[in-house]
């Protein structure tokens, strides 16, 4: 799934593999906080 | 081999047992057989062609046909799904993490109330759940920096590999301890008046989600395909074999389930109460040195 992701960051903002995979995962690991809290009664 | 994951081994246990019988899974089969796999060689077709990430692929493909450009904006589209779906399927890959330090420095639990006592303190502690799914994000992160080749295809080969052998020794092990009788029944005999209209969108929508539809991953994976790979051949394989590593994981789960009384629609915590049990219970499973709660 960040394969897609980054694919697309690659291709549109021109970023380097490493820039795209890193910014990507931090991203999604932000997002990913949500659902983390959503169980934390 | 890349759409097999997380999906097939925690979702499709956990939707079977929320929705409650044969019944279900035959629509999940005919669904991920009849409706699946054409828009699965769409994907492919445009990616092949388009040789590049989902939008640009879609904007090429509709640009050599004269139809409008902003088609790209459903590659973008399927990219941001990929991107909120990954999000919560970090922390999934976070509990998972957890659960094996876990079981490497206090054991797995002595019985099925412990277990689920275990599963619910994990998720009211949300600083190591986040730790974890950190942890786990580094990892995906370091195989995809490596490329789709160098990274993602060497690694699937070993990984999927140890994983099949491991939920087929897994299932046998279930299968001849636990509740195989009632599973095969729960399984595979189908009784509709246990599906609801809901469940029968549920099914359809997990054979999509399975195998990752719409989500920009085929497209992009079929960029990388050589110019004359059979498209038909990848998508009937994914789709077998994705069927065969769902049912696999029905087989290793449910028996364990219904030997220890557990509730089959449980929800998303399913595979992370049941498989510790079946753990436990195998010759040296409980190796260590106390279980604290």
């Amino acid at each position: 799934m960040l394969e897609a992701v980054v694919a697309v960051l690659d291709r549109c903002l021109g970023w380097t593999r490493r820039r795209s995979v890193t910014i990507a995962a931090s991203t999604c690991f932000v997002a990913g906080l949500a659902t983390v809290f959503s169980f934390n009664d | 081999m890349a759409t097999i994951g997380v999906g097939s081994i925690w979702k499709f246990p956990y939707e079977v047992g929320a929705n409650g019988s044969g019944a279900f899974v035959l629509v999940y089969v005919l669904g991920i057989v009849l409706v699946v796999p054409p828009h699965m060689l769409a994907e492919f077709a445009i990616g092949h062609r388009g040789k590049s990430d989902a939008a640009t692929s879609m904007e090429t493909v509709a640009g050599e046909e004269a139809v409008t450009k902003r088609w790209g904006v459903f590659g973008f589209l399927g990219a941001a799904t990929s991107f909120l779906i990954l999000s919560f399927y970090a922390v999934v890959g976070g509990w998972t993490l957890t659960y094996a330090v876990d079981t490497l420095v206090r054991g797995l639990p002595p019985d099925p109330v412990a277990v689920s006592d275990h599963f619910d303190s994990m998720l009211g502690s949300p600083s190591p759940t986040a730790l974890f799914q950190a942890l786990f994000l580094c990892a995906v992160a370091l195989v995809v920096i490596r490329g789709v080749q160098r990274g993602i295809e060497s690694s699937m080969k070993i990984l999927m590999s140890l994983m099949t052998l491991l939920l087929v020794a897994l299932a046998v092990y279930s299968m001849k301890n636990g509740d195989a009788s009632r599973t095969m029944r729960f399984l595979f005999v189908p009784d509709f008046d246990e599906l609801s209209g809901r469940g029968v969108l549920d099914a359809l929508g997990l054979g999509f989600f399975l195998i990752g539809v719409g989500l920009g991953i085929l497209i992009t994976y079929a960029a990388y395909s050589p110019t004359k790979a059979n498209l038909k051949t990848v998508a009937v394989t994914s789709v077998v074999a994705d069927t065969v590593i769902s049912l696999i994981a029905g087989l290793a789960v449910f028996p364990v389930v219904f030997a220890n009384d557990l509730d089959p629609p449980s929800g998303p915590g399913l595979v992370f109460e049941s498989l510790p049990i079946a753990f436990a219970t195998m010759p040296s499973g409980r190796r260590s040195p106390c279980w604290r709660q």
